[in-house]
């Protein structure tokens, strides 16, 4: 398994329980985290934290998951960014895939299980890259 | 007055999307608890777990009929 201590991870979810459950999940296996129900805030603790990866939900009030995307990737270019689809947008978040502003996508419902796999693989990736 | 009744079926369709979509966020958390749980075995888990994945299964087919729906 490919996890440093040091990894930030932001989540980024409107809903509350989703937020508490990936906090939960991530801290328990040994990452830091940071949270932002919004993109604004999302954003703001993006420049505050400097986070390893960040977890997006697509689809938020206000600014979605996508502009939120293009945003951190406008400042940030190599920055991971797991996005989380809502059901019905799968379509659309392929697109985004397609464009490069995504490393990985899960569509809800997920597993938690998928959570992991998803940054075990971007984490992964970065290795390979600095080798 | 057609033209009103369509604009009323499309708002009426975003929002039973939306609201789908707040209980699709709802069962991910549901399990995702249940999977963080440290009885994930135990029977009465497991028996609530198969009951939120067929709330889950229900309501993907709903979703996919109304964006068939909307396809035409």
């Amino acid at each position: 398994m490919i996890l440093l201590l040091s990894d930030l991870i932001l989540i980024v979810d409107d809903n509350p329980g989703i937020r508490s459950l990936l906090k939960e999940l991530l801290t328990s296996k040994g990452y830091r985290v940071e949270v932002a129900q919004n993109g604004a805030e999302a954003i703001e603790k993006f420049h505050q934290s400097e986070p390893s990866a960040v977890l997006l939900d697509s689809m938020m009030p206000g600014m979605n998951g996508l502009m939120v995307a293009e945003k951190l990737k406008s400042s940030s270019p190599k920055l991971p960014i797991i996005m989380i689809s809502a059901y019905s947008e799968k379509e659309e978040i392929k697109r985004a895939q397609q464009k490069g502003l995504l490393s990985y996508c899960l569509t809800k419902p997920f597993d938690i299980n998928e959570i992991i796999e998803s940054l075990h693989y971007i984490f992964e990736l970065r290795l390979s890259n600095t080798i | 007055m057609e033209k009103k009744r369509d604009s009323d079926e499309f708002v009426l369709k975003k929002e039973i999307l939306n609201l789908c979509e707040q209980l699709i966020d709802q069962i991910t958390t549901a399990k995702g608890f249940l999977d963080l749980n440290d009885e994930r075995d135990n029977y009465f888990t497991k028996a609530t777990r198969r009951e939120i994945l067929r709330m889950e299964d229900k309501l993907k087919e709903f979703i996919n009929k109304i964006l068939e729906r909307e396809r035409g």
